[in-house]
């Protein structure tokens, strides 16, 4: 495992006039606002909207987005099949409970750790890549819903039962916590010397390796780390809904929905699959639940626009205006901010 | 004393077809090296096998009488090698000031070249930029310092020159020569013989894979093989 290192900047150029001091004020403020926003938003939740089901499932899609964050985001791997680490996450942790009578956060720890084990399995699948990447996972995270499925110490016909474990708003809690140190894996992804070569890598493994990088080493701890956020989503899961077939933790739509969330609010910022997720799950409980068709209809629509028009997701509309698409520097107009002298 | 790096009858083969074969060579300590040979005749093969983009198919490669053949790139890198890249590759999704950041110097390298890497190619005014900002010419001065805070002992420069204007052409001549005043030692692929001239003391001529010619660039000019192999390809 690489030494882990202090949140070094990286990231600002010498010489662009304010103070080091006040540089290192608005980093650290850049940090710790979206985690303050973040934790008090969802932990109003319930009083804003009192369905712990509903918010709950609304963390574990946050969890689910920022683990393809991770590894789409920052890796350029994308991963159909990542809903497998979510039912690795779910049946590490509910055959824990049954045949070990584990407690709850031992049990959200043998999710993870289920997870962190499925993606070492799998890490081969790196070599790979674009769609071939993408197939293969798909193909594997079927592979293990079969056997899920199948055998009876899976509790494959007979479907999983669970005793309760936590209260719903225990859960809750919980769940945002998990949110909340989801975001600061992130951003230490985004702003370390990690996450800067995750970057290179995504932009030439040959050129990155030769800065020194080890590309495989660092690629497959960042594949790492979002099985475990998603063996985390799917634990939470698990002790959210204590009776479940197998089908349901491998439904290949929660992919999808990672997917769109993440890259709908932008992938490689931290925020953005947090306010990606919140925006989408709220209008699939608003309109998608009574209605599938039309949410089927808008995600499909979203895809092809968000491609088009939006590459960097929502929270690129106010990020550094070389983030922003063209169309949405001439709509606002905003006076360019001054380039460096020459 | 043995040489900084030595190369030991190394052939690399895609396939069928051998692009090198039966190569030998030295570099010593702070040694200035030309690389020269018309085109196809495996220069940058050679250099992707020193530097770990490609295994090669025979041979061994010691660096300090450490074997390091078939090494990967980034454990090259923190052993004190490093290369540019014919076509330069600057990390394009970063900016100019991180595509420097993400390297971390070789913990055996010595050579602390005292400067900032930025400030000595001269891009360190347009440090906040992103790659794609930025001129061919300036690419590839950010290949070289990328290269450089690698802090090299041995740096392989290919066709740096290439495709500059007269001026830079004097610039990136000057980058070289200062280098090898602070002891780097230097292999340089280049078909310019003026700039080359302003470089290296010694070449190795190759052709079609293998080395035919050693010594100084004057006596190879005057080299009735090298003569032949360079007008060869040009009638
Ligand atoms: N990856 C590869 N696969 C197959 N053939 C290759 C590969 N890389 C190089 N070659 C072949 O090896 C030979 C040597 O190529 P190389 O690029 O090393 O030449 P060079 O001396 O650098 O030429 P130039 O002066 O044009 O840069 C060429 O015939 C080239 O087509
Ligand atoms: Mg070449």
């Amino acid at each position: 495992m690489p030494e882990l290192e202090s949140l070094e900047d990286v990231t600002t150029p010498p010489g662009t006039g304010a103070s080091p001091a006040r540089h290192a004020a608005a980093r650290w403020f850049g940090r710790i606002a979206p985690l303050v926003v973040v934790g008090a938003v969802l932990g109003a939740g319930p009083s804003l909207y009192n369905n712990l089901a509903f918010l709950t499932t609304l963390a574990i899609y946050i969890l689910l987005a920022q683990g393809v964050n991770i590894v789409y985001g920052f890796t350029g791997y994308l991963p159909f099949g990542f809903v497998g680490f979510f039912g690795a996450g779910i049946y590490g942790s509910s055959l824990a409970i049954v045949y070990w009578h584990v407690g709850g956060y031992a049990a959200i720890a043998l999710g993870a750790l289920t997870s962190v084990v499925a993606a070492l399995i799998l890490s081969p699948l790196l070599r790979l890549s674009g769609a071939y990447f993408a197939l293969a996972t798909l193909a594997a995270s079927q592979a293990l819903y079969f056997i899920v499925a199948n055998e009876s110490w899976t509790f494959g016909e007979s479907g999983m039962s669970l005793p309760l474990l936590f209260s719903p708003t225990a859960l809750y809690v919980i769940s945002v916590v998990a949110v909340v140190v989801a975001l600061i894996v992130v951003l230490y992804v985004r702003d370390s010397h990690f996450g800067l070569s995750l970057r290179a890598i995504r932009s030439d493994a040959v050129s990155a390796a030769m800065a020194g990088v080890n590309v495989v080493r660092t690629r497959t701890i960042a594949w790492l780390v979002s099985a475990a956020l998603a063996g985390v989503a799917g634990a939470l899961w698990a002790l959210m809904t204590s009776a479940f077939y197998a089908e349901t933790p491998f439904d290949l739509t929660i992919s999808v929905y990672a997917i769109v969330f993440a890259l709908f609010g932008g992938v490689r910022t931290a925020v953005g699959p947090v306010v990606g997720t919140v925006v989408l799950y709220s209008l699939y409980q608003y309109i998608g639940i009574s209605n599938p068709q039309y949410f089927e209809l808008i995600y499909g629509l979203l895809i092809v626009v968000l491609v088009l028009f939006l590459p960097g997701g929502l929270t690129s509309l106010v990020g550094g205006r070389g983030d922003r698409p063209a169309w949405w520097n001439r709509l606002v107009r905003r006076r360019a901010a001054p380039e460096v002298a020459p | 004393m043995s040489a900084l790096l030595e190369v030991r009858d190394v052939a690399k083969s895609f396939g069928a077809f051998v692009a090198l074969s039966g190569v030998s060579l030295d570099v010593a300590e702070g040694q200035s090296l030309g690389l020269v040979g018309p085109n196809g005749s495996g220069k940058t093969t050679l250099i992707n096998v020193l530097s770990g983009v490609y295994k090669p198919t025979h041979g061994t490669v010691r660096l300090r009488g450490r074997d390091v053949t078939g090494l990967a790139s980034h454990r090259l890198c923190g052993l004190g090698m490093n290369r540019t890249f014919q076509v330069p590759r600057p990390l394009a999704g970063l900016t100019v000031a991180e595509n420097v950041a993400l390297v971390r110097p070789s913990r055996h390298g010595t050579a602390d070249l005292g400067f900032d890497v930025l400030e000595f190619v001269g891009l360190a005014r347009v440090a906040a930029r992103r790659v794609a900002a930025l001129t061919s010419g300036e690419q590839k001065l950010l290949d070289l310092a990328r290269a450089l805070a690698a802090r090299p002992d041995v740096l392989f420069v290919d066709e740096l020159g290439a495709g500059l204007s007269p001026s830079e052409l004097d610039h990136v001549a000057g980058l070289l020569r200062a280098l090898r005043e602070r002891g780097l030692a230097l292999v340089v692929v280049e078909h310019l013989m003026g700039f080359l001239e302003q470089v290296v003391d010694q070449v190795v001529v190759l052709n079609a894979g293998t080395p035919i010619f050693a010594g100084t660039l004057r006596q190879a000019i005057a080299d009735p093989r090298v003569i032949e192999i360079f007008l060869g390809t040009h009638a």
